[in-house]
């Protein structure tokens, strides 16, 4: 009863727009009041929790993507990308894609992809023949290759709350990337196909024509290093992902002030400062949710949720389904960090009751909370890409349920249901 | 009211300054532990204890300018789809309000672990580290957060009044 | 009726009580199969008048949380490393070669012992009654690379050993000769898989098997501790049972903690054996081998724990 109440609880908060901490916060004080809990574990809890250095490389990747896009690397990516596969009919949208995942692998967060290469490339596309609203639901439906592509603060949290390998977690989302690009380059092919777009129009772009493709490379180098040396370091074992994540801060630093000299002190401070906000925001929903986690535990939800599954069927594949479902509805009314958040301890128990690998259910997470960024209400890409944009949100819908019906939800199929496509990495470089 | 608004200033140019210099120590002290193991071969000796209170103080100073620029993330589905102001404002105070209270409830839960941790709460195993002090910026970080919550149901309050204020006229 | 199982007060007749009991090992390790048997155990010999709910792999928290959460009465029981963290002297029976073989253990770790009276002693302070230990074997050394001067004592052995963040556990190694680095727990597995660390000290055999199984190549059956989890509860809640259901868990615990003792020697051969199948190769030691490990560690490494146990404490172990 209390349990159902405290649903309630968390679900009303949430619609009248309290911030999403204090959302967990508040359920955990309705609870800790209504079954008698004596609050003063609840703290110390918290606490150790929180105290762990792999949390520590989600502000430091925010700071290394941060550092990257203040020195202008996503414009070097974008006319690197150009020069190579941009002189194609549709080669725009596929443009777009690649430089989506080349900043991915460098940053961890699909908002920091959309930032970056966002800006970019609206007008480049718009240029290029595409309409408004699919120009802006394209980059978006790309962006989230910043999530899926690692390093990603997604699997960083999915790792730390999970009890798994951070490393294992990064890779499970990366082959449902690749098929993501694909499935977009396709749709991205076929809507060109019908437009008689001149495609000299590309060659129009004075960047491209003022500087020499020597240049552009040369240009695109030390920032396509970077997730050399990220995921090189953290794969090769001779780096934590956290100092992984603090050398890229380090290197991006030299690179910004002196290569691109775009950066300067001030700009670098900022930077520190915005990624220490969004960490501290950050830090705040995990201290509620591990509040939660805690209570959630001690009450046997997760056996509690499983016999309730398993009372309206026992088919696995059945299940998975329901579990996907319920994921999506997280990933409407949720961003994606509190919807790890919340589902992790709560799905985690049952998936592998159900003989699901938990890096393979990694990989299911990151794709459903991936697209829920996508899908209203909550959508924090799709408000973001259209003002980015200045395109209508209305105009957006349409292409977006395209790509949603013909990228997103065939990608989360073949996910659920194929499991190599997750863990055929992980076995291949962590010999798991 | 002008040496209000200053004071503010002056706490927000100081948390800032706390996430900068937190930065900075915590990226000096992974950096030097990954060119000590590899060029000198030394282990930099439980570098996660000595950089316990910078990290503790980036996280919570971090979340109390989060509350601050009203950064804290939303899911804000009500506020998409109501139209009128009155009930966008009402909303608003109610919100505030029950941020304000989870904020003041935490802040004394933390408060009274502090000082237990205080009396009995521990150091670090290697560096002997008092254990209430990385713990203490979490309670310095939820008394900002109250304090800017409270602010804001303040600003709340008069946004009502005007929006009621408009409804007469 | 259902009553806050910490709360200190007096049991009344009738009243069923909840325990929730905390461990640390995952949920197939011997240590957790005794804690479900422990706790199915109370329930028939009380007719279900106390309850014990058992949530292994710390799901209620690390073992320095969950201790300070049974002082405090948030939870009741625990099965767990004492944390050296909040009393120096906690960390006694983690002295390196406490216990030499198994036919040692009782005496020293037994509950007429020394070590265990002065720990009860400490854990008292902090409001909490030490009921037994699980014994879970001898600590060894599993490695990602061979080593072969293992027995040179002082002699580098090329090797990047992870050990946890406390001299105790780190002293002992760097005298045999060891590089050490500090990596905490929960990343121990991604370290020895990545090469951050070539190996790693005190787990015993079920340990490396259950949780290392794919990342080690070598285990080295050095016995440098004896690893045993305290079992310990809250004290008021104890003092407050009534006669009857405190000799109860009282008699449970020793019942677990003789039975453990007497296991800890079976399960150590039987998870050597499972290691092998799994292709790891395990170097087990002479009696006199183990002899020259144990005498080099007490001379050189104890004389330096001192400072953290305290001159009475390492004196009277050295007396011993
Ligand atoms: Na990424
Ligand atoms: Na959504």
């Amino acid at each position: 009863m209390e349990m159902l109440i405290a649903l309630v609880i968390l679900i009303v908060t949430l619609i009248i727009g309290i911030p999403i901490p204090f959302v967990f916060l508040a359920t955990v004080i309705y609870l800790i009041f209504s079954l008698g809990y004596d609050p003063s574990f609840l703290i110390p809890y918290g606490f150790s929790k929180l105290n762990n250095m792999v949390l520590l490389a989600i502000p430091l990747f925010i700071m290394a993507g941060g550092m990257m896009s203040l020195g202008g690397i996503g414009r070097r990516i974008v006319d690197f990308t150009e020069m190579i596969v941009g002189k194609t009919k549709g080669g725009m949208g596929v443009v777009t894609i690649i430089a989506c995942a080349i900043f991915g692998a460098m940053s961890g967060s699909a908002a920091a992809a959309l930032n970056s290469i966002g800006a970019i490339m609206f007008p480049r596309l718009e240029k290029s023949g595409y309409s408004k609203g699919f120009a802006a639901s394209l980059i978006i439906s790309s962006s989230v290759l910043g999530l899926l592509i690692p390093p990603s603060a997604i699997m960083i949290l999915y790792a730390w709350i999970g009890n798994q390998s951070v490393l294992a977690s990064f890779l499970a989302t990366l082959g449902p990337g690749i098929i993501l690009m694909i499935l977009l380059s396709i749709i991205n092919t076929i809507y060109m196909k019908d437009k008689d777009i001149n495609i000299q129009q590309n060659n129009d772009n004075p960047e491209l024509l003022s500087t020499s493709k020597k240049r552009t490379s040369m240009l695109a180098i030390p920032g396509l290093l970077m997730p050399f040396i990220v995921l090189g370091g953290i794969y090769s074992g001779a780096m934590t992902p956290t100092e992984a994540a603090a050398v890229a801060v380090v290197y991006s630093i030299p690179i910004g002030f002196w290569f691109y000299k775009e950066l300067n002190r001030k700009r670098l401070y900022q930077s520190f400062v915005e990624a220490a906000t969004t960490t501290g925001v950050l830090m705040v929903m995990l201290f509620g949710i591990m509040l939660l986690s805690r209570i959630i535990i001690m009450e046997n939800i997760p056996d509690t949720l499983m016999k309730f599954l398993l009372s309206i069927t026992e088919n696995t594949l059945l299940l998975m389904l329901l579990i996907n479902l319920f994921l999506i509805v997280i990933g409407m009314l949720m961003d994606d960090v509190s919807a790890v958040l919340l589902a992790t301890p709560l799905l985690l128990p049952i998936v592998v009751n159900l003989g699901i690998d938990p890096i393979h259910f990694a990989a299911i997470i990151g794709v459903n909370l991936g697209m829920g960024l996508l899908t209203p209400p909550t959508a924090p890409l799709l408000y973001l890409g259209g003002r980015m944009s200045k395109a209508p949100i209305n105009t957006m819908m349409g292409p977006t349920m395209l790509m949603i019906l013909f990228a997103w939800l065939p990608t989360l199929i073949i996910t659920t249901f194929i499991p190599e496509v997750a863990l055929f990495l992980p076995r291949l470089l962590l010999g798991l | 009211m002008v040496k209000g608004r200053f004071n503010l200033k002056t706490l927000v140019k100081v948390q800032k300054g706390i996430m900068i210099i937190s930065s900075i120590l915590i990226l000096i002290g992974l950096f030097l532990s990954v060119c000590l193991r590899y060029v000198f071969k030394i282990d930099l000796f439980g570098i996660e204890e000595l950089l316990l209170i910078p990290i503790f103080l980036l996280y919570f100073i971090g979340a109390a300018q989060g509350s601050y620029e009203k950064s804290h993330i939303t899911a804000d589905i009500l506020e998409s789809y109501v139209k009128s102001g009155k009930i966008k404002a009402w909303n608003r105070l109610v919100t505030s309000v029950v941020v304000l209270i989870v904020c003041l409830i935490i802040t004394f839960w933390n408060s009274q672990y502090i000082f237990w941790s205080f009396n009995n709460g521990g150091n670090t195993s290697g560096y002997q580290i008092p254990l209430f002090i990385p713990h203490g910026t979490v309670l310095i970080g939820f008394i900002l957060m109250s304090f800017y919550s409270l602010i804001d149901f303040f600003r709340q309050i008069s946004m009502v009044k005007d929006e009621m204020k408009k409804g007469k006229e | 009726s259902s009553s806050e199982g910490a709360s200190g007060e007096k049991e009344k007749a009738g009243d069923t009580i909840d325990i929730r009991l905390s461990g640390q090992s995952p949920d197939d390790h011997p240590s957790t199969q005794a804690l479900y048997k422990f706790a199915k155990q109370v329930k028939e010999k009380t007719e279900g008048r106390i309850n014990v709910k058992v949530y292994p792999a710390n799901q209620l928290g690390d073992y320095t949380t969950v201790y300070k959460e049974i002082g405090r009465g948030t939870l009741d029981m625990a099965l767990i490393s004492l944390p050296g963290e909040l009393d120096d002297r906690l960390r006694l029976n983690f002295v390196p070669y406490l216990v030499k073989d198994y036919k040692d253990i009782d005496s020293v770790i037994g509950t007429d012992s020394y070590v265990f009276n002065k720990l009860q002693e400490v854990n008292n302070e902090q409001g909490v009654q030490l009921l037994g230990f699980h014994a879970n074997g001898f600590g060894g050394i599993g490695t990602t690379k061979e080593m072969t001067n293992l027995l040179d004592l002082g002699e580098d052995k090329g090797l990047l050993l992870r050990v946890p963040p406390d001299d105790v556990f780190r002293q002992p190694m760097v005298d045999i000769g060891f590089r050490t680095v500090t990596i905490p727990y929960a990343d121990l597995y991604t370290s020895l898989q990545t090469g951050a660390a070539d190996g790693w000290s005190g787990g015993e055999a079920s340990l490396n098997y259950l949780g290392y199984r794919d990342v080690i190549k070598y285990y080295y059956q050095t016995n440098d501790f004896f690893n045993a989890d305290a079992l310990i509860i809250n004290k008021s809640l104890l003092d407050g049972l009534n006669e009857e259901d405190r000799k109860l868990i009282e008699e449970l615990s020793k019942e677990m903690m003789a039975e453990s003792i007497e296991t800890s020697e079976s399960y150590d051969k039987e998870y050597m054996e499972k290691l092998k199948e799994e292709g790891i190769t395990v170097v087990e030691f002479s009696e006199e081998e183990v002899n020259k490990l144990a005498e080099y560690v007490r001379e050189n490494t104890w004389p330096k724990l001192k400072e953290r146990l305290g001159d009475d404490i390492i004196d009277e172990l050295l007396k011993e």
